[in-house]
């Protein structure tokens, strides 16, 4: 094995429309990156992108994220490999491909791009439970069942799995495409899948992958906008910014294994466990790092399945008081709240809905003993309320926040209303509320299978 | 009294997936990063106490020397969608940790 092989990778960006710094991108074009690669898909916020298939992202600042990635593949005459679209649902893909489209006619580019969507069918789903599938639950949460069963599959309002690398590097074994879009996706399989069609060991490529995967996060000062250079070969990889203003140091790279990961020794992909308990991160220069010595142990491919099913529609109202003695009773006035509602809209309709609140200022976020040490200046309390049909939850929030406002306790004497609300309107329809009702791995033979790509060329021909 | 937070560069939370929350805490020094690890004080008992959960609840300490980093990961009260969950992304869950009493010096 020739020490010199090596595969230079540039990352873009952390996430696609948090931003991409064009002077790092040249600057890592000068370096001959042989890909350049970017994620786009997550489930940090929340449940409610997948359920209501809508973007958490602003889909101008994508748009002009994904340009800057492609137009620079472009220049460079290599791939670019992106997952794009939020949650990674179909048509949020779909959405993308359509900017993807204005870019090419825009910028006067010809390409032609692997199309790889991460949403499955929930009937596939069942198939492969009917045939003997048995999908455990990936966290021990007691709010996900066990084993998935055919009852939470239908349930579930829409389904995505995260592919692997194999799906992506079956596209690119194509030869003829300029680029892989994929929907959901490992993002780890995203900047893994070029390594592992060069023949660059299985261990090395994947811890790689895991620290290249967030860009400019792995130095400092760390930077959610702005992108990260590696440089692998068969025994080690070596880490950098392009940007001259930031390094990356043992500790910055090493850190990594820490961001968002609940054990920083293991990062578990469909295709094993990478272990880097025994990973070396060294200094080559003041802004240069070598890593090596991770370990890896593969295991029957399984792909993670999440799903979002509907639990209600919510709304809500705030209000604020400084009043130290309506502070001092708010315990029992919410109690009475909450009875004022059940008066209203039950025992009939019990069941039917919800209601919580979050004192902010004193313990929204707080549940240890100190939390109540002493008595807040002043508390915001958010009225919350889910129904099983939002009419429901509009009146449900209607009467908890008359009920609060006119409430009566011991030496009350702003008679006229207890609460501040900040604005109108008073009370704020928040919409349909998802919950991740599956978060589970299946077991599958074929990993490329379930995610069949589709070689499209942009611009699309007007019809 | 010294506290974590007297000690640490970084004392951070934030979800590893909907259902749990992970604790980092990385220091500046060696000597601080080893006096909390050898204090013992991170232990799974005191931090279940401290957040109000079960010891089954919490995975860890993890003490990584390369990093002079420790995690130590919780399974959530209630998942991030739960109706009455206030942190969607787990960002503002340190303040228990970051208050923790580090004896010696």
């Amino acid at each position: 094995m020739s020490e010199r092989r090596e595969l230079r990778v540039y990352c873009a960006t952390p996430h696609l429309g948090h931003g991409v710094d064009t002077d790092s991108l040249d600057a890592a074009l000068a370096l001959k990156p042989d890909v350049i690669v970017a994620q786009g898909t997550s489930t940090d916020p929340g449940a409610y992108y997948l359920g209501a298939d809508v973007s958490y992202m602003q889909a101008l600042e994508v748009r002009s994220n994904l340009e800057a990635v492609i137009l620079a593949a472009r220049r460079a005459r290599v791939p670019f490999i992106v997952s794009t679209g939020g949650s990674g649902t179909r048509a949020a893909l779909e959405r993308e491909l359509a900017g993807i489209d204005a870019i090419a006619r825009e910028q006067d580019v010809a390409l032609k791009l692997a199309v790889i969507h991460g949403e499955v069918e929930p009937e596939w789903v069942i198939g492969r439970l009917r045939a003997g599938a048995r999908a455990r639950r990936i966290v021990d949460s007691p709010d996900l069942p066990e084993e998935l069963d055919e009852e939470t599959v239908s349930s579930a309002t829409r389904i995505v799995a995260q592919m692997g690398p194999e799906p992506i590097m079956a596209a690119l074994a194509r030869g003829d495409v300029d680029g892989v879009v994929t929907g959901r996706s490992l993002d780890v399989g995203l900047f893994v899948a070029v390594p592992l069609m060069r023949g660059f060991p299985t261990a090395l490529s994947m811890h790689f992958a895991t620290v290249m995967h967030d860009g400019a996060l792995a130095a400092v000062p760390g930077s959610g906008a702005d992108g990260l250079f590696g440089i692998l070969t068969e025994s080690s990889y070596t880490v950098f910014p392009t940007n001259p203003q930031r390094a990356c140091t043992p500790l910055s790279v090493a850190g990594m294994s820490f961001y968002e990961r609940s054990n920083p020794f293991e990062e578990r992909v469909p295709s094993g466990v990478l272990d880097v308990s025994q990973a070396t991160y060294e200094a080559v220069d003041d802004r240069t790092v070598r890593v090596r010595g991770a370990a890896w142990h593969p295991a029957p491919y399984t792909l993670k399945l999440e799903g979002a099913k509907l639990q209600g529609y919510r709304t809500i109202c705030m209000g604020a008081s400084y009043e130290p003695r309506f502070i001092a009773a708010l315990d029992e006035l919410l109690a009475h709240t909450r009875e004022q509602v059940a008066r209203a809209y039950g025992p009939e309709r019990v069941g039917s809905w919800q209601l919580e609140f979050r004192v902010y200022g004193r313990d929204a976020l707080r549940h240890d003993a100190d939390a109540r040490s002493a008595p807040p200046g002043e508390v915001g309390v958010l009225i919350d309320a889910m129904a099983a049909d939002q009419a429901l939850a509009n009146a449900v929030c209607s009467v908890a926040r008359s009920a609060l406002m006119h409430v009566g306790y011991p030496g009350r004497k702003t008679t006229a209303g207890n609460i501040a609300v900040p604005f109108s309107p008073v009370e704020v329809e928040v919409g349909p509320s998802y919950a991740y009702s599956i978060w589970h791995a299946l077991p599958v033979d074929d990993p490329v299978a379930p995610f069949p790509a589709r070689v499209e060329t942009f611009p699309r021909e007007l019809t | 009294m010294t506290t974590l937070d007297d000690l640490a560069r970084v004392i951070r939370s934030k979800n590893a997936s909907p259902f749990l929350i992970t604790l980092d805490v990385f220091f500046e020094r060696l000597e601080d990063y080893e006096r909390v690890k050898h204090s013992r004080v991170l232990a799974a008992a005191r931090i279940a106490e401290r957040y109000g959960l079960p010891e089954s609840a919490v995975s860890g300490p993890y003490y990584v020397d390369q990093a002079l980093g420790i995690k130590l990961t919780l399974l959530r009260r209630h998942p991030t969608h739960a109706h009455g969950s206030s942190d969607c992304y787990g960002a503002q869950q340190h303040l228990p940790l970051a208050s923790m009493e580090v004896p010696g010096g």
